[in-house]
C-alpha cells in the first residue's frame, strides 16, 4: 500500500468524499474487526467496536496528523475502544465462560474452530498488555517497531511483553492439550 | 547461555530478527541441551498454532452500516443551543421524583400531561428552544445480550451532542418496547437524556454499572443524567403500554449547552422504527 495514496484518500475523506472514506473502510475493516474480536472475544461486541471505531475515525479525520501512519492511528483507536468497551463490561459482570465461547459457529466443530476458540479463551486470560502484543504480532503480523509506534512504548518493552505473553500462552495451551507441553 | 538469554534468542529467531551470531549460539545450545530443545519446539509449535488461526472475515453488513452512519452524520444539521421551558420543567419534575416511587404515578398522570405535550406539537422543545431534529445513526443490529429472546432485529441511533455521545438501541414488540441507552458524557459536562412520548409504564430500569448515573421516571417521561468523568453508563428500560402506541418516542440529548433530538416510532407490527 502506498502511503501517499493513503494520505490522498484521507485528505479526500476529510473534504467529505464518501467514496474515499469507503476505500479506507475496505482497507481496514478486516484488521479493525479482528483486532477488536481478539481483544474482547465476542463477535457482536467486535462488530459494535469496529462500527464505533470507524465513526470516530470519520469524526476525527481533522485531528489526524499525516506525519504519522494512518494504520497506527486507527489501530490505536481500536485498541482504546476495545479496552474501554471491555472495561465497561467488567465493571458490572463476572467474566462468563459462556460469553467467552458464545461466538462458536457450526463450522467450529472442526479442529481449527476448536483451536480458535481455545486460543481466544486463553488470550482473554492474559492481561491486556500481553494480549495486545500477541494479537498484533500473530494476527495482524506487525513487527516490533510498528507495535512500538502504535503502543507508544519502547521496542524493548514490546519485546519483553511478547516473550512473556508467549510463555504464558504456551503454558495455557499445553494444559488444554492444544500444543505439546 | 542462561535461561533468559535462551528465551530472548529463541523468540528473536522465531520473529526472524536473530543475528547470525545469536542463531549460531542458539544452535549450539540446543545441540547440547535436550530440555531446551523441547522448550524451543514447544514455542515453535505454539507460534505456528497462533499463525494458523488467521483473520476472520468481518460481517458483511459492517461496511454498509459504517457508511450509513457516517453519511448520516455528515448530512446532519448542527445542533443548536437550547434553552426553554420544557427542559426546566422536566428537570424540576424529574429531580424531585425518585423513579421507583414514580412508576405507578407515571402510569396514571402521564396520559394527561403527554396529551397536552402532543397537542403542542413538540414534545420537548418549545419554539424558544430552537431544537432541531438530528439524524441519528440507524444500524441494524445483531443480537445483543439485552435483547428480549423473541425480539425482532433491533435498530440503533447514535446521537452526538457537543462531545457527548448517546447510543439508543430499541427492541419493539407491540405494546412493549425495550430501550438500551448508552451514555458517554463529554470530558467536562454532564450528558442528559430525556425520553418522552406515549404512555408507557416503566416495568424495568437497570443501570450498568449500578451508580453510573441517575435515572428518574416522572409523569412525562424518563430523565437520565450521566455526570462528566463518571464513565459510560448503560440504562436498560422495559416499557409497557396498554396497547400498541402510535406516537413516537422522543429522545432529547443535552450536553455542553447544546441539544439534539431524535424520535423512535413504535408501530404495532412489533419492530421499533427510527424516524427523522
Amino acid at each position: 500500500m502506498m502511503e501517499t495514496d493513503e494520505r490522498a484518500l484521507v485528505q479526500k475523506a476529510r473534504q467529505g468524499d464518501s467514496r474515499a472514506f469507503g476505500v479506507l473502510v475496505d482497507r481496514y475493516q478486516r484488521v479493525v474487526y479482528n483486532l477488536a474480536l481478539r481483544m474482547v472475544n465476542d463477535r457482536d461486541e467486535a462488530q459494535d467496536i469496529a462500527q464505533t471505531v470507524f465513526v470516530k475515525v470519520f469524526q476525527n479525520l481533522d485531528s489526524y496528523d499525516p506525519r504519522y501512519r494512518f494504520f497506527s492511528w486507527i489501530y490505536r483507536i481500536t485498541l482504546n475502544e476495545s479496552l474501554t468497551h471491555r472495561g465497561r463490561l467488567r465493571r458490572h459482570e463476572e467474566l462468563d465462560p459462556g460469553l467467552e465461547s458464545n461466538g462458536r459457529g457450526p463450522d467450529e466443530c472442526a479442529a481449527l474452530g476448536e483451536v480458535r476458540t481455545e486460543i481466544g479463551n486463553a488470550l482473554m486470560q492474559l492481561s491486556a498488555d500481553y494480549r495486545t502484543v500477541v494479537i498484533m504480532r500473530h494476527f495482524l503480523e506487525l513487527n516490533q517497531m510498528e507495535m512500538s509506534q502504535i503502543l507508544e512504548v519502547p521496542e524493548k518493552t514490546v519485546k519483553s511483553r511478547l516473550h512473556t505473553a508467549r510463555r504464558l500462552l504456551g503454558e495455557m495451551l499445553s494444559r488444554k492439550g492444544i500444543t505439546q507441553p | 547461555m542462561n535461561r533468559e538469554q535462551f528465551e530472548r534468542i529463541a523468540n528473536d529467531e522465531i520473529d526472524g530478527i536473530a543475528t547470525p551470531e545469536d542463531r549460531e549460539a542458539l544452535r549450539r545450545y540446543l545441540d547440547g541441551n535436550p530440555e531446551a530443545g523441547e522448550s524451543y519446539r514447544a514455542l515453535q509449535e505454539m507460534v505456528g498454532t497462533l499463525n494458523q488461526v488467521g483473520l476472520e472475515s468481518p460481517p458483511s453488513d459492517l461496511k454498509p452500516n459504517i457508511l450509513r452512519a457516517t453519511t448520516s452524520r455528515a448530512e446532519a444539521p448542527a445542533p443548536v443551543t437550547e434553552g426553554g421551558f420544557w427542559r426546566s420543567l422536566l428537570a424540576g419534575v424529574f429531580h424531585s421524583v425518585p423513579w421507583r416511587e414514580a412508576v405507578p404515578f407515571a402510569a396514571g398522570v402521564g396520559v394527561g400531561v403527554l396529551a397536552i405535550a402532543l397537542v403542542s406539537g413538540d414534545l420537548v422543545g418549545s419554539s424558544r428552544d430552537r431544537l432541531v431534529s438530528l439524524r441519528g445513526t440507524m444500524m441494524p443490529r445483531a443480537a445483543h445480550r439485552d435483547a428480549p429472546g423473541d425480539a425482532p432485529a433491533a435498530e440503533q441511533n447514535v446521537i452526538a451532542v457537543a462531545d457527548a455521545r448517546v447510543t439508543v438501541t430499541t427492541w419493539g414488540s407491540g405494546s412493549s418496547l425495550k430501550l438500551r441507552i448508552e451514555v458517554e458524557p463529554g470530558a467536562t459536562d454532564e450528558a442528559v437524556v430525556e425520553v418522552t412520548g406515549p404512555t408507557f409504564r416503566v416495568s424495568e430500569l437497570r443501570i450498568d454499572p449500578p451508580g453510573a448515573g441517575d435515572a428518574t421516571v416522572g409523569p412525562t417521561g424518563i430523565r437520565i443524567g450521566q455526570r462528566a468523568g463518571n464513565g459510560v453508563g448503560a440504562y436498560v428500560l422495559q416499557l409497557r403500554g396498554e396497547e400498541a402506541p402510535v406516537a413516537p418516542l422522543e429522545i432529547v440529548v443535552r450536553s455542553g449547552g447544546q441539544a439534539a433530538r431524535t424520535a423512535v416510532k413504535v408501530g404495532s407490527s412489533g419492530s421499533a422504527r427510527y424516524t427523522q
